[in-house]
């Protein structure tokens, strides 16, 4: 009980601990990502079996960051980690354009889901730095969010994981948009 | 054979799958074993059914990518068969564990079983239950034969239980689109014992790993006919044989204690002894080969096997050349457990703080394991020692219904999300106390609700109890205040806040305290004390105290007939460790007559001295339970088995006897305190501290107390009986009591029993000064014969000075004093008779015991020189009327020269029926049984 009431104090005085859960297909870059955010370090040479957990702290918010892997067989696996998520992070490889479809699909089974509608929605147009990557503006209407999202808090911000570009950004806009809807 | 192609999504090469069940044709190992000639390789038990490889696809995540010979019936893959369906998809997911991508180069281990399900034809995750299959009331008390039968006889063409041993690499390779290559391969066997392959199977991961895909499956196929190429008859009849397992535990938990004999049983390995070896394993034919004409070796405790009967021109020779060394010992299979000693005593200690607390109409309890920071291997190994201590009737992935018809027990080493669903639907279906113990490696479990009672995470040593863990936003209403300020930024945040996982709250419940029992405080010192205590150590603590508790139970006259002892001990100790060998029917009966034994002789140890009528009858009782116990072991030769298994952790100190075991809180007593040998006088260390058979290795006097293995005293102090004497005090006449020791401790409280007692205490002495170097006097037989008739008859010479000063001045003054007054003899009449019987049963029982190679050897070992020698002279006095054939005369003995007063065999037999009536009857009542 202590620490649940030190963190509704934190809560008071600014500081506060929250679930994240980023999600997308294989090879996006979500693990790149979370060990940029975690170590400022490219960690990855391997997919993620499984899943990788991290605490990363940014403007007194504690992000509970969940990394799960992305391929196939993997993607029915989402929604045991659901419960209890404050924000969706999906993240998606702006040069991959063949499955940026596939992307939209599983993103969508995933906001469609009861334990997830009230989260808050984080779409990294990942890979920016390469050649040919959609922009983060033709993303967001491929993924046609305004149009689907009525009640849900949602953006789009480009990113080059391995450079950190746009993570921060993403992460402040976060924190903002949860802590005052 | 089930090949897949390399690319999943391709499906030309997919063969048509035979679904027709595994037909793996085996009779009985027994015949196998007595007939090698005739052996061939149809009757046999095959080591590897199955060889399967996974791989994680860089689109797919985990699959599976070979099963040779054939598909597993119930794991199809998808292109496997027919079916759309990939019922696969579980195992690749248990071959390919999460985060093993974190460690490159670095292999790491799963461990799982199937069942077969009979009414499906198809093997499952899951083991189909009572609930779903037959519940056929399962007898609760079980007799030893069918526990010493534990090799399983299947008539049937199925078999019950898959063991899986799946090893997986990852290996950095910049050739690949993701940088790595991710594999498995795993060895799927009937044989419990299959993991000895380890060692074999990462070297062919190896090899297969280098493998070009194309050609990897012939790796596999070579790995599978090498694996099959043994034969572990040998291994596997020494492990068949579950009370001689249990009883190589006992003593090789002893022998960490005795650091003087390293261990024990090297001796047997002597190659002198090999006979013995092959006697006391009843292996009839010669151990230099299996059956196959493999090489076998033996090593110290361990059989090496080579496979030398093997060849294989695509196999690395690193491969061929591999050696299996597998324990003698079953219970080392899991490896050295030392190494998680620490950690499984303090997940113990709170465990038994949750299983005290539970009610007892509903126990149950479903608890998971986590760690992310140890390996898959080392977490299996975590769980399957955990399973162990918890629950010793269950062999990892067997059927342990033995007691636990209705209440079974799932044990995963490992398993990952994905299997969640089917064990919610699993869990539910399962009726009643539900007992789980879970292995993973995602903290994403503790969030799991309604799936685990208690969770435990290793790594930070935290335990969970679901019952004290409430999800914060039902509580919001107990915090007013709490809640106001929140409601006061108002934000839909803070609601989230509260409904996520990480908000659970531990309420601690201020004023429960649940006692602490008596394994909880051995537990909790071991803990404090930091002593770094082996598992050897922990687990004979843990036994006699199950012995302790159990005899309490037993003799408390509170056990009712209708509900198993497990049970009732279960209910009432609610510590959740037992030693179920200790409670088949038989050993409960051994184990209540030797408490009244071990009694007995306390009673007559004691310092007051007793009025001549309570002296008698103590020795008639006593006479007559050890008359049970020749009854019992004398009616069937296994039985001889669990007494030994039982003597070797008998506790007999008798310091807990003070306190009622199912109540008594221990938090406040010092346990090193209770065991302060200046406080409690006891035979059994009167007879040990003067002797060199066992020394006291620990500095703490409890440790030590509970390590002591003196319970084959039992069967042998009343050899030491004085026949002569004339009260229960100079009865023990030849043995230095502690208390009388002068100035030791300066606690000889009586002058006047010392006089009585040093009178007799060196009745004879003649070698003892000519023995120099030793402490202790062991006369030799040839100093026997020389002594006159009389004083043979009239008292035992056997003495152990306590220090060779008063031997050596005391030996003159007591040879004088040997021939007895005429007043004396008189008294002497009134007890000899019963004396004399009581001696005879004593050199009944050790001839039984001597009977048994193993019996030798722990005689050998056990006995003082003083109760050796008192055997062999009483045995001489009493039998000895053909000294060429003593065993001969000792067993004509029991039917023939007592006729008169003793029972003829069938008299016996009925009378151990008879006994057993009795046992039910005063189980529930009163114990008319219990003398004491
Ligand atoms: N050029 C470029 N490459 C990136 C970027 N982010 C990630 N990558 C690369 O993309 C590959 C996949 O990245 P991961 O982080 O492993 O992808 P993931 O989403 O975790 O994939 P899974 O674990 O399989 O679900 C790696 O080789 C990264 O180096 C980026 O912003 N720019
Ligand atoms: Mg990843």
């Amino acid at each position: 009980m202590g620490s649940s009431v030190s963190k509704a104090l934190g809560k008071l005085f600014g500081s506060r601990e929250m679930k994240i859960l980023m999600l997308g297909l294989d090879n996006a870059g979500k693990t790149t990502i979370l060990y940029k955010l975690k170590l400022n370090k490219i960690k990855t040479s391997a997919p993620t079996v499984g899943f990788n957990v991290e605490t990363v702290s940014f403007k007194n918010v504690k992000f509970n960051m969940w990394d799960v892997g992305g391929q196939e067989r993997l993607r029915p696996l989402w929604r045991h980690y659901f419960p209890g998520t404050t924000s969706l992070i999906f993240v998606i490889d702006s040069q991959d354009k063949d499955r940026l479809n596939e992307a939209k699909e599983e993103l969508y089974s995933i906001i469609s889901e009861k334990e997830m509608e009230n989260v808050v929605l984080l779409v990294w147009a990942n890979k920016q730095d390469l050649k040919g990557a959609l922009k983060p503006q033709e993303i967001s209407d491929f993924l046609e969010l305004g149009d689907n999202l009525k009640n849900q808090m949602w953006c789009v911000i480009g990113s080059n994981a391995l450079a950190g570009q746009g993570l921060v950004e993403g992460l402040s806009w976060i924190s903002t948009n949860t802590a005052k809807k | 054979m089930a090949e897949l192609p390399t690319t999943p999504t391709d499906n030309e090469h997919a063969e048509p799958a035979d679904i027709s069940g595994v037909s793996l044709s085996w009779t009985s190992l027994n015949g196998a074993l007595e007939t090698p000639a005739s052996y061939s390789r149809s009757l046999r038990l095959d080591n590897a059914c199955f060889i399967l490889s996974a791989q994680f696809d860089n689109k797919l995540g985990p699959v599976i990518r070979h099963q040779y010979p054939k598909c597993i019936p119930g794991f199809k893959n998808h292109l496997c068969g027919t079916s759309d369906s990939d019922e696969s998809i579980n195992l690749a997911s248990l071959m390919i564990p999460n985060n093993v991508e974190l460690t490159p180069g670095k292999k790491d281990y799963t461990m799982f079983s199937l069942y077969y399900n009979n009414n499906t034809d198809k093997y499952e995750l899951f083991k189909p239950t009572s609930d779903t299959l037959n519940d056929n009331n399962y007898n609760t008390i079980r007799e030893v034969d069918e526990f010493e039968d534990a090799q399983e006889h299947h008539e049937s063409n199925h078999i019950d239980v898959l063991y899986i041993l799946n090893i997986v690499n990852t290996i950095i390779d910049k050739t690949n689109s993701r940088g790595a290559v991710i594999k498995s391969i795993a060895l799927v066997t009937p044989n419990k014992i299959g993991s000895i392959f380890r060692p074999l199977l990462s070297k062919v991961l190896d090899q297969y790993m280098k493998t070009p895909s194309t050609e990897s499956i012939e790796v596999l196929k070579e790995c599978f006919n090498m694996i099959n190429s043994l034969d572990l008859s040998i291994i596997n009849r020494i492990y068949s044989n579950k009370y001689l397992q249990k009883i190589l535990q006992s003593i090789n938990e002893e022998s960490n204690f005795n650091s003087t004999s390293n261990n024990l049983l090297d001796v047997w390995f002597d190659e002198k002894i090999k006979k013995l070896f092959k006697k006391i394993f009843k292996i009839p034919y010669n151990i230099e080969n299996d059956n196959f004409g493999n090489k076998v070796t033996l090593i110290n405790n361990y059989i090496q096997y080579s496979f030398t009967n093997f060849t294989s021109s695509l196999l690395d020779t690193d491969i061929l050349e591999t050696k299996l060394r597998v324990s003698l010992f079953e219970n080392e299979l899991l490896g050295s457990s030392t190494r998680f000693n620490t950690q499984i005593l303090n997940f113990l200690s709170k465990f038994i703080n949750y299983t005290s607390s539970l009610p007892t109409e509903n126990i149950t309890w479903r608890l998971v394991i986590n760690s992310t920071l140890y390996s898959k291997d080392e977490l299996c190994h975590f769980v399957l020692i955990l399973s162990n201590i918890l629950n010793s009737i269950f062999e990892f992935g067997k059927d342990m219904n033995r007691y636990y018809q209705r209440k079974p027990i799932l044990i995963f080493p490992y398993i990952d999300i994905s299997m969640i669903d089917s064990l919610r639907t699993y869990s539910s279906n399962l009726q009643g106390s539900k007992f789980f113990i879970i292995g993973v490696a995602n903290p994403i479990f503790q969030f799991q609700q309604n799936l685990w009672d208690c969770y435990y995470d290793i790594d930070t040593e935290t335990f969970y109890n679901a019952n004290e863990i409430v999800i914060k936003n039902k509580e919001k209403t107990e915090y007013p205040l709490f809640n106001k300020n929140l409601h006061r930024n108002g934000s839909l945040s803070i609601r989230k806040i509260f409904s996520k996982p990480g908000e659970i709250i531990i309420k601690t419940p201020k004023n429960v305290h649940s006692r602490v029992g008596l394994l909880q405080k051995c537990i909790q010192n071991i803990i404090a004390e930091e002593a770094n205590y082996d598992q050897g150590v922990t687990t004979k603590i843990f036994k006699k105290v199950n012995l302790l508790q159990l005899i309490q139970l037993l003799t408390a006259g509170k056990v009712k007939d209708d509900v198993s002892v497990l049970d009732q001990y279960l209910c009432i100790y609610k510590d959740a460790i037992i030693f179920p060998e200790f409670f088949d029917y038989t050993s409960l009966q051994m184990l209540k007559t030797l408490s009244n034994i071990h009694n007995c002789i306390e009673m007559l140890y004691q310092m007051e001295i007793l009025s001549e009528s309570t002296s008698t009858m103590t020795l008639k009782k006593l006479k007559h339970h050890q008359h049970i116990l020749f009854s019992l072991i004398a009616s069937n030769k296994n039985n001889m088995d669990s007494l030994i298994n039982i003597l070797l952790n008998y506790p007999t100190f008798k310091i807990f006897d003070n306190f009622d075991l199912q109540s008594y809180d221990f938090s406040n007593q010092n346990l090193e305190k209770l065991f302060d040998p200046s406080i409690k006088s006891s035979i059994f260390r009167d007879l040990s501290d003067n002797t060199t058979f066992q020394q006291q290795l620990y500095k703490k006097e409890w440790i030590n107390a509970f390590m002591k293995v003196d319970g084959f005293l039992l069967l042998t102090i009343p050899l030491l009986f004085e026949p002569s004497c004339t009260t229960n005090h100079d009865l023990f006449g030849n043995i230095p009591r502690f208390f009388l020791k002068p100035a030791s401790h300066g606690l000889g409280r009586s002058k006047l029993t010392r006089t009585i007692s040093l009178k007799r205490l060196f009745p004879l002495n003649p070698v003892s000064s000519n023995n120099g170097n030793s402490n202790f006097f062991a006369p030799s037989d040839h100093s026997i014969t020389e002594l006159p008739d009389n004083i043979r008859r009239s008292s035992l010479p056997m003495n152990l000075p306590h220090s060779s000063k008063s031997s050596t001045s005391l030996s003159t003054q007591s040879i004088k004093s040997v021939p007895e007054t005429s007043q004396e003899q008189d008294k002497v009449n009134s007890f000899k008779p019963v004396i004399e019987r009581c001696k005879k049963y004593s050199i009944k029982l050790v001839h039984y015991l001597l009977k048994r190679p193993l019996g030798q050897i722990l005689y050998s070992k056990f006995a003082t020189e003083q109760i050796k020698f008192a055997f062999e002279t009483s045995k001489k006095l009493y039998y000895d009327n053909t000294p060429n054939k003593p065993n001969d005369t000792l067993t004509k003995v029991d039917a023939s020269k007592n006729k008169d007063k003793d029972k003829t065999r069938s008299e016996l037999l009925k009378e151990i029926s008879i006994i057993g009536e009795r046992f039910k009857v005063t189980a529930a009542s009163n114990d008319t049984m219990n003398i004491l």
